[in-house]
């Protein structure tokens, strides 16, 4: 082969022409070869493998060992972690393994210990295998010292990649596989699919390696991802340890070594499996006393369950067991809790077991701690304090604060930018507008001349629903007052360009808030500096005007008049009036400007002080009831009390419409708010309607995401009814997956206490329609409970605690979770009797007590009782 | 470059063992010394030591936001104060600090002297520390006298010492951080037990708001009821090292949201300072700018004249030791604690004074707020507009507005984190400039 058939060889990336010749190089040709590689070769070889292709990584490695100078330029060339290969579907390393060893053992050594030393992190990570896929088999015939770090993580992939390769023996995938421990033909050291056992046999230097791993943070993680039994890492290793391929004591050593360092529970559950294969004993525990003590607080539950074992079995003395059992009494780990009552009960004479038992007849589990009590000889248990259980906290009521205004000038408008790049508020589209009237009726040139000092608002969240101050740059720069068509759609494709994203979410229709809100905006805009101030300008922070501030204005805008959109939205936001209210607007005659003449053609007689009192004397502004049931949410439309020329506005009917938001158990392709800004503006524009806001955010998709959990925050600040539809969510939002999503919906369940908005009596009737449904767990409605009571939410809590909790004792078959409701129950038991509201549960509580089930709910039940019957009433 | 010339090592000798924290660079009232000796000594139990100082080394280890980058080893900083041992540490994330003090009663015998330096922890001896018995005697010694004899010959252990950048910038933040925690509530040795253990451990684990109840310390469901928060569990997990030794625990809350634990141990004390978000580290808080921005190097100079490693610095007696007022000491150990150079107690509610290499640049290189400041009031960007001031910013342009002890501005920065972070560059720019114009 000449220079011209290896740079074919780059070209085509056909590395089974090149690595034999490198193979059969003699040293003098590969000097001279060494300058067209340094020259054009390499380079090539590293364009050529942009993107981590498999055939052209070889070619890169095989030029980089083979013709390289010194083991550093060739480590160097091979640009470790920066490119790699994760498959080798053609057996590619082997032969490159052969060809580095082709190189002297010295050189290959000297390689190996410089590829070893590549710090591999994050997505680079998975570089590590080809790095030790090259240099075991250099280390097989070396003396050196098998390096921890990459070399070990590399070794546990490829180990962890078989598992995978075998347990799909129709894929394609063909992981990186070890070279042949003897064979130097390029043979793999095992085939495919194949088992733990016969890959740990395998590898050359086993038990180096293992201790490599063992010495390497996390990298034993690799191994807890193999399922299935010829994947059991404790089989497997048990195997090689009878035969003597492993040492006993120096895998017990080294294994407890390890867990002196904090690694991650998935990597600690393969040294259990470790300790086990080495089987772990009384006797190995006698001589490891301090350490086992020590790791007993520190370690995996996995790990304290192999310790605690040998420990007990270790014929503790009275210190260590002492030592040991506060331990494992305070940890969470019951059954290992279970296993050390066992050994109490053989002791229990003893001063040690006495104390220890003492602690345990404090557990929270009722189950566990009734049997410590038997043993000492107590047969009930202590009468909880009601110290920490209050029935309910102070109710406040609700009040919203005066919303502060933007000054008037380029000063406000940066302190408007800036607040929009970091807050969702109800009322940041409102205030925004207003900046933009106010500051343009002082100077609209000053005020274009502040806008477009500002750079243009380029990034795509600016141009997701209907932000203001966006459209406030569009205008100034280019005169336009609505977004111009597609240019959503156009950062949605460049997005998609740039991630490599098949497509983006673009192609849902704009919500009618936002049509209506972008109608507002229009109409502003083509009015900015002839008017001082809006109608609708919100009041207070929760997005509501008052009806002093709109008469006033009304009353100021009389010559001028007001637009179509801003009088609508004023009246979307205006609180409660009495009727009474309605003659102060009768006396204030303010035309409605028409803005389009094809819609509004016959507005010139339609008065907005007219218009006002109208609605005042219609009752204001219906909300949407919200119903909903087992296969359905479905939010009722209303008919505002409007001229219906002004119904006709932007998006204004489509809000008002009915919408089945679930039919038949299917979510409709309808509008959501999926997140924080969606209800901020839905509320921006109707904010007394929070009850279809919630249950339009209810309708989105949940999954684990903590997002709708975060937008509960926005739905408190509306100053609306908080009925079925928020009551539904926030019902189901107790049972999220995530336990720091449940406790945002506690906070919000706070605020809505605080602010007498919430209805007890409609939390439980969705709670336990939910429950009937099956769509909450009971585990995680404890859990929330259980913080909710802590928070002083016992009073609105009770009855959905124990709505859900009878639904839950009268079935045939008891659901996952019921122990711990039931000690949540126990827990309030005290406050609850206090308020005469036991009566509701003690029943069904009672029959369940009264069967033999002898599972941890009914014990957790016998518990409550037994406590219920000591509380003095 | 600093390295240890040879590992640190426990050896297990009849009667007793004998442990030896290898020292790096150190820097001591004489000057800058390699490899110095700062105790020799028997400690009073050397199990609780060994554990508090595995849980510092820990601390040091982890990234508490990514579990998976742990680290075999980082190296301690170590001060000694005369007559206590302090073993500092940051995270990797830099958002967890901890710090084992071990105090007059944790020593049996042996003298401790002053200086500063790092030590190795490895991981042979991380075993061996964990495996330390209650009962046998443990000498330890800081740094190894008999090395100053060693030969060229000998075989050494060259590890050359991590002291990160980051970790100098959380030596800067930390002790203002301390300065303003508040004492929330306090455990018994039984309740931090319960508590510990508890704690959730994937990292970083959820940001809890805590409430000392009859049972302990639970889970708040809300801000408004709860004595501390607590962000990211995880963050607090590592001390469960020494939850069996723990006595007494005391919970400190902070404005910003950050947390301090302080755990009592049978002769010294373990204290964390947890920052306040988990993704947060103890860099860029922005607290120590304004004493950046308006202390002047004459009271630097005073207050460093007289600090030797005091345990305890009296700020009323250095006041008058330097000639000047409280107040001027105050600012001048903020300002020296953004070099590092002196750390704060919370238990003592008071400064400690501690040595650690400086960098002259570092004071500017560490507060880009401060360095971008100066640049604005060097170019003249900084003009009164009535009322308000003006700072100009490229082609963007703020207003500094509000009084004096409380400005605003409409940056992006204020929006965002208010005064919670200190100011941002602006209000430091307006004020530098008001300052200078008296």
């Amino acid at each position: 082969m000449d220079s011209a058939m290896v740079e074919r060889a780059i070209a085509d990336s056909d590395w089974k022409a090149l690595l034999p010749f490198l193979y059969a190089l003699a040293d003098e040709e590969r000097t001279q070869l060494r300058g067209p590689y340094r020259a054009r070769w390499r380079a090539a070889a590293r364009r050529a493998n942009g993107g981590w292709r498999y055939r052209p990584r070889i070619v890169q490695l095989g030029l980089a060992i083979g013709l390289a100078e010194t083991p550093d330029e060739a480590s160097k060339n091979c640009a470790w972690a920066r490119e790699f290969a994760w498959t080798d579907e053609e057996g590619a390393f082997p032969y490159l393994a052969q060809l580095l060893l082709a190189r002297g053992l010295e050189w290959a050594e000297k390689f190996s210990e410089l590829a070893t030393a590549t710090r591999v992190s994050g997505e680079a990570a998975r570089g590590a295998g080809e790095i030790a896929a090259l240099t075991i088999p250099v280390y097989a015939r070396s003396d050196r010292q098998v390096p921890e770090g990459t070399l070990a993580l590399g070794w546990t992939q490829i180990v962890n990649s078989a598992a995978v390769a075998s347990s799909r023996p129709d894929s394609h995938w063909i992981p990186i596989r070890l070279a042949h421990p003897t064979l130097d033909d390029g043979s793999t050291a095992y085939p495919l699919p194949t088992h733990l056992e016969d890959v740990l046999r395998a590898t050359p230097r086993i038990a180096d390696l293992l201790s490599a791993a063992l010495l390497t943070p996390n990298a034993l993680g690799e191994l807890a991802k193999m399922t299935g039994a010829e994947w059991d890492v404790e089989t497997a290793v048990r195997s090689l340890v009878a035969e003597g391929l492993l040492n006993r004591d120096d895998l017990i050593d080294e294994t407890l070594s390890a867990l002196t360092r904090a690694d991650r529970p998935s990597a600690q559950r393969v040294m259990a499996a470790l300790l086990k294969a080495a089987d772990l004993a009384g006797g190995d525990a006698a001589t490891r006393l301090p350490l086992i003590s020590h790791l007993m607080a520190v370690v995996h539950g996995s790990v304290t369950g192999v310790l605690l074992v040998a420990a007990l079995d270790a014929d503790l003395d009275d210190d260590a067991l002492l030592d040991i059992g506060t331990v494992i009494l305070a940890r969470k780990e019951k059954a290992q809790k279970q296993t050390l009552l066992k050994t109490l009960s053989r002791h229990r004479s003893s001063a040690t077991a006495q104390k220890l038992l003492a602690v345990a007849s404090e557990d929270a589990d009722a189950a566990f701690a009734a049997k410590a009590r038997s043993m000492l000889g107590e047969g009930t248990p202590a009468v909880p304090s009601a110290d920490d259980v209050i029935w309910s906290i102070p109710v406040g009521g609700y009040h919203a604060w005066r919303v502060p205004q933007w000054s008037a000038d380029a000063a406000g408008l940066d302190a408007a930018w800036s607040d929009s790049h970091t807050w969702v508020r109800i009322t940041s589209n409102s205030m925004a507008l207003d900046l933009a009237v106010r500051f343009a009726h002082r100077g609209l040139g000053r005020f274009r001349e502040a806008v477009l000092a500002r750079p243009s608002p380029s990034q795509l969240w600016m141009w997701v629903g209907p932000q203001v101050l966006p459209l406030v740059h569009l205008w100034a720069s280019t005169g336009a007052r609505r977004r111009p068509d597609g240019k959503l759609e156009k950062w949605a494709a460049d997005v998609a360009r740039w991630f490599g994203a098949s497509s983006f979410v673009v192609d849902a229709p704009r919500p009618p808030h936002q049509k209506f809100t972008e109608g507002l905006i229009e109409e502003t805009l083509s009015r900015l500096g002839d008017i001082p101030e809006l109608l609708s300008t919100p009041s207070r922070v929760d997005g509501s005007l008052s009806v002093d501030d709109l008469a006033l204005r009304l009353k100021r805008a009389q010559r001028r008049g007001v637009g179509p959109y801003d009088l609508v939205q004023a009246l979307l936001r205006l609180e409660p009036a009495h009727e009474a209210d309605a003659a102060r607007f009768e006396k204030i005659s303010t035309p409605v400007w028409p803005e389009r003449k094809r819609t509004f053609g016959r507005m010139r007689s339609v008065d907005a002080g007219q218009i006002v009192a109208e609605w005042i004397r219609a009752g204001g502004l219906p909300t949407p009831w919200v119903m909903v049931d087992a296969s359905s949410v479905r939010i009722v439309g209303v008919r505002l009390p409007l001229p219906p020329v002004l119904v006709k506005l932007d998006g204004l009917s489509e809000l008002c419409d009915s919408a089945d938001l679930i039919k038949r158990n299917v979510v409709q392709p309808l509008q959501k708010l999926r997140q924080a800004d969606d209800v901020a503006h839905y509320l921006g524009v109707v904010p007394y309607w929070t009850d279809p806001a919630g249950a339009l955010l209810g309708v989105s998709e949940i999954g684990d995401s903590v997002f709708i959990a975060k937008a509960l925050s926005i739905l408190v600040t509306g100053p609306g009814r908080f009925s079925i539809g928020a009551h539904h969510l926030l019902a189901r939002m107790q049972s999220h997956p995530r336990q720091d999503a449940r406790l945002l919906a506690i906070d919000a369940l706070e605020t809505l206490a605080d602010q007498d908005r919430l209805d007890a009596g409609l939390l439980k009737t969705q709670t336990v329609a939910l429950f009937g449904a099956g769509e909450v767990s009971l585990t995680r409605l404890a859990s929330a409970w259980d913080s909710a009571i802590r928070a002083g939410l016992l009073a609105w809590i009770w009855p959905s605690l124990t709505g859900v909790l009878t639904e839950a004792l009268a079935r045939d078959r008891q659901p996952a979770g019921l122990a711990e409701l039931i000690r949540v129950a126990s827990a309030a038991t005290p406050a609850a009797m206090e308020h005469g509201e036991m009566d509701q549960i003690s029943v069904p509580l009672r029959h369940f007590a009264a069967t033999r089930s002898s599972s941890k709910a009914a014990q957790e039940a016998r518990a409550l009782l037994a406590r219920l019957d000591r509380v003095p009433l | 470059m600093s390295t240890y010339t040879a590992a640190s090592d426990l050896t297990v000798e009849a009667g007793g063992s004998r442990l030896v924290l290898e020292t790096a660079l150190g820097v001591t009232p004489v000057g800058d010394i390699q490899h110095p000796a700062f105790f020799s000594g028997f400690v009073s139990r050397p199990d609780v030591a060994a554990s508090a100082l595995l849980t510092v080394a820990d601390v040091a280890a982890t990234s508490y936001y990514d579990l998976s980058l742990l680290r075999a080893s980082l190296d301690p900083v170590l001060t000694a104060s005369g007559d206590r041992l302090r073993f500092e540490s940051f995270s990797r994330c830099n958002g967890v600090y901890a710090r084992f003090d071990l105090l007059e009663n944790g020593i049996d015998s042996g003298d401790v002297r002053f200086g500063t330096t790092n030590v190795d922890i490895n991981q042979p001896l991380r075993l061996a520390l964990a495996s330390v018995r209650t009962s046998e005697l443990l000498h330890l010694s800081v740094g190894n006298d008999q090395l100053t004899v060693s030969t060229p010959e000998q075989t050494h252990i060259e590890r050359q010492v991590d002291l990160p950048d980051r970790w100098i910038r959380g030596f800067a933040e930390v002790p203002m951080t301390a300065n303003g925690l508040e004492l929330a509530t306090e455990l018994d040795g039984a309740q931090s037990m319960q508590f510990l253990a508890s704690l959730p451990n994937s990292a970083p684990g959820p940001t809890l708001h805590l409430t000392r109840t009859s049972r302990g310390l639970q889970t708040s469901a809300t801000p408004r009821r709860a004595d501390v928060r607590l962000a990211g569990t995880a963050r607090l997990s590592t001390a469960r090292r020494l939850m069996r030794f723990v006595r007494h625990t005391r919970v400190f809350r902070h404005e910003s949201g950050a947390s301090g634990w302080v755990f009592d141990v049978d002769g010294g004390q373990v204290t964390f300072i947890i920052s306040p978000d988990p993704y947060r580290g103890f860099s860029g808080e922005g607290s120590l700018l304004r004493h950046l921005s308006r202390s002047a190097n004459t009271d630097v100079d005073a207050v460093l004249d007289h600090l030797a490693w005091q345990p305890v610095i009296d700020k009323e007696r250095l006041a008058l030791d330097a000639g000047i007022g409280v107040e001027h000491v105050e600012g001048a150990l903020a300002v020296l604690a953004t070099s590092g150079r002196v750390g704060y107690d919370v238990v003592d509610g008071a400064w400690f004074h501690r040595e650690l290499p400086i960098d002259p640049e570092r004071q500017t290189r560490d507060n880009p707020r401060l360095t971008r400041a100066r640049e604005m009031v060097a170019r003249q960007a900084v003009t009164r507009d009535g009322d308000t001031w003006r700072v100009r910013v490229g082609d963007a342009q703020h207003w500094v507005s509000g009084n004096p002890g409380q400005p605003i501005c409409t940056c992006q920065w204020q929006a965002r984190y208010g005064s919670s972070r200190g100011p941002c560059s602006h209000i430091l720019a307006v004020e530098i400039t008001t300052a200078a114009r008296g």
